[in-house]
């Protein structure tokens, strides 16, 4: 992976465009644009809309850079969250305007188990996180990626898995505790 | 694990309705707890493999960064100085208008911490029949532009709908369309509505034919009022 995908690199140019340069923001875009897509497509499964998020997100960013905060977390994990929020938010209200949900691809793909090498790639946190989820049990694991992954509410998990409302709570919420422990040692 | 801790991640994976969610949102110490989920999380995307966008997507942000010229928060602090003025012109006691502002200012920079920008959702309640009966409930969710409509509680008549009302300043009042009885629905609103959309902002009920008030013809008569308030 070339220099310039480093956190530092992006993190960089988040600091020039929250400091008032103009071209800030076409440097961050440049870094971290794929991997903000990434995220939209896998949500929406629909290239013109995921598009259409990308577009929305960097002018929430150009609006508001200098409130990252690095203590936080990453420059780039900060993009994907208001993307991947975005995204959810566009999902919703498109299922609730009573359109058809698009039939794509991606929506039958199995939420992605990580490759041994991409994880490596991706650097520590990403094999943090990904070792954490896997002491999970399968159960457990699934759902918490499958609504990272979807976007899918509780009663949609549900609904998809053909469990109880509460079976699919308590899934989840033994598995988000036993994340967070793991992920604190 | 606390049980906020629990609720913030669930926030955060966005495992909740967004009616749900947008009560929980106005609460700030949550709201930390929130962003600190997001960041945990976040890394599990690193795994997906990234997708170059079409040059047209830089194009467009380009074009609207240009638009926008470099002034980046004027926006939100022009919408803030209407909101004080419009709080000054129905209050007498102008003078506590610094007072004001930094009331609202705090709580508004403090919510953009999180990457959740949200603007506040705004709640409205109306009485169906008598004061003391079913209420209608609308939630206006800034993030998505969409009214939601909770008539659970309400039975229509089979010989009468309710139409809904948002009472625009200087305009026609716009239709929300007919009330679902018993469902809860959602409008899209069009972007230059939702603009105008704050809290204060009227909106009524009104008794008509089945179908709705017709097309061009005038709605029928007033049943409910009320007003849009922050939560």
């Amino acid at each position: 992976m070339p220099a310039a995908d480093s956190p530092e690199s992006l993190e960089a140019a988040l600091a020039r465009l929250a400091g008032g340069d103009a071209n800030g923001l076409e440097q961050v875009y440049r870094l971290s644009a794929p991997r903000v897509l990434a995220i939209c497509l896998r949500i929406l499964g629909d290239r013109g809309e995921a598009e259409d998020v990308v577009h929305d997100t960097y002018l929430r960013l150009a609006a508001n850079a200098g409130r990252y905060n690095g203590a936080r977390g990453s420059a780039i994990g900060w993009l994907v969250t208001i993307a991947r929020n975005l995204s959810i938010d566009r999902l919703r209200s498109r299922t609730a305007r009573g359109q058809a949900m698009p039939v794509s691809a991606a929506e039958d793909l199995p939420d992605p188990a990580p490759l041994a090498d991409q994880a490596l790639l991706a650097g520590e946190t990403t094999s943090r996180i990904n070792g954490c989820l896997g002491t999970l049990d399968e159960v457990q694991e699934g759902a918490i990626r499958s609504a990272f992954f979807t976007g899918r509410t509780y009663a949609q998990l549900a609904d998809e898995r053909g469990v109880p409302l509460g079976t699919m709570k308590s899934w989840v919420r033994r598995g988000l505790a036993r994340l967070k422990e793991c992920l604190d040692q | 694990m606390t049980e906020r801790e629990l609720l913030a991640a669930e926030i955060a994976l966005r495992l909740l309705s967004d009616e749900e969610q947008a009560l929980l949102a106005q609460d700030p110490k949550l709201a930390a707890l929130v962003a600190a989920w997001e960041a945990r999380l976040a890394p599990m995307a690193e795994e997906l493999p990234p997708v170059e966008p079409s040059p047209q997507t830089w194009q467009r942000i380009a074009a609207a960064q240009r638009g926008a010229g470099n002034d980046n928060d004027g926006g939100q602090i022009d919408q803030l100085r209407t909101r004080l003025r419009r709080w000054q012109m129905g209050s007498a006691a102008a003078a506590a208008a610094a007072l004001v502002l930094g009331l609202f200012t705090a709580p508004l920079l403090d919510r953009s911490t999180a990457p959740n920008l949200a603007p506040p959702v705004l709640v409205a309640s109306l009485p169906v029949g008598s004061d003391a009966g079913p209420r209608l409930g609308l939630t206006y969710l800034p993030q998505s532009g969409d009214l939601v409509v909770e008539a659970a509680g309400v039975a229509g008549d089979g010989v009468h709908d309710h139409e809904l009302w948002l009472v625009v300043p200087d305009a026609k009042p716009v239709s929300m369309g007919v009330v679902q009885p018993g469902r809860q629905s959602r409008v899209h609103l069009s972007p230059e509505l939702a603009g105008r959309i704050d809290a204060g902002l009227g909106v009524v009920l009104t008794r008509e034919p089945l179908g709705g008030a017709p097309q061009g013809g005038s709605a029928g008569p007033v049943v409910a009022t009320g007003k849009f308030s922050t939560i």
